[in-house]
């Protein structure tokens, strides 16, 4: 497997996305595959990491409002809530493989 | 983990608010005159609340957990508070969504290392369901803020 670039972000405060940014790395981790690189930011910043970086894929905490240009988006809500969290983490896990 | 406070006076039981606006003007009128955040912090959390909304749903009965940038506070510690009737809340996950909300529970830190710390007491009382349903209907502050503190333990 591929070691990914991925964008973590959240509202503004760097809260929920720090605890997506540690589930997505225990996903990785139970899969097997190489640690991501992970850019963890704010929602208003996603665009310009988008311009700088090679991103896989985006998990954003809430919803995001910008078009990301068909770059795949997992939303992690689920890490805050716990309510679909498995699917979640399959999700992620598929496209770590990907 | 340290010690992340609930004092018992800044349990607040069955507000009644027609909004999470209302809901927030209550709460941070009280942590004003306490000294516990700064003036600037209510419209702070309202413009928060406004682009980045905060309403969990979790299925049953849900909660909301606003929150700010540290500047605007003066300590760290968590608030939480009990609504009379549920409150309309847009949700986190989509802002266009809204959710009806039987409690709040706010994180104020002094200091941006302490966010992740909030949080991860929050999110063991969220995705407890069991819990949040007896803590939204509880009419005693000891058992809520023992429930905090257990929570920190295990």
């Amino acid at each position: 497997m591929e070691k990914k670039t991925i964008i973590v972000c959240c509202g503004s405060s760097m809260i929920t996305s720090t605890v997506a940014v540690a589930k997505v790395k225990e996903v990785a981790a139970s899969i097997g595959a190489p640690e991501p690189r992970i850019i963890q930011c704010k929602f208003a910043e996603v665009l310009a990491n988008l311009s700088t970086h090679d991103v896989d894929f985006i998990v954003p905490t809430g919803k995001l409002k910008v078009d990301v240009g068909g770059v795949p988006v997992i939303k992690g809500t689920a890490f805050v809530t716990g309510i679909g969290e498995d699917k979640v983490k399959a999700e992620i896990a598929e496209a770590l493989k990907a | 983990m340290a010690f992340l406070n609930l004092p018992e006076n800044d349990i607040f039981l069955g507000i009644e608010a027609e909004s999470s606006e209302e809901a927030l003007a209550i709460v941070c009128a009280k942590l004003l005159d306490e000294g516990k955040i700064k003036e600037g912090y209510l419209e702070a959390i309202l413009a928060r609340e406004a682009e980045y909304p905060t309403g969990l749903d979790l299925e049953g009965i849900n909660v909301a957990i606003p929150h700010t940038d540290w500047i605007w506070s003066n300590t760290t510690q968590l608030v939480v508070a009990t609504f009379a009737k549920p409150v309309t809340w847009h949700s986190m996950e989509d802002p266009d969504e809204t959710v009806d909300v039987s409690m709040m529970i706010m994180s104020l830190f002094d200091d941006p290392s302490h966010q992740i710390e909030a949080l991860t007491k929050i999110m063991g009382v969220v995705q407890d369901q069991g819990l949040v349903a007896r803590l939204a209907g509880s009419s005693s502050v000891q058992e809520i803020a023992q429930a905090f503190i257990q929570r920190e333990e295990q």
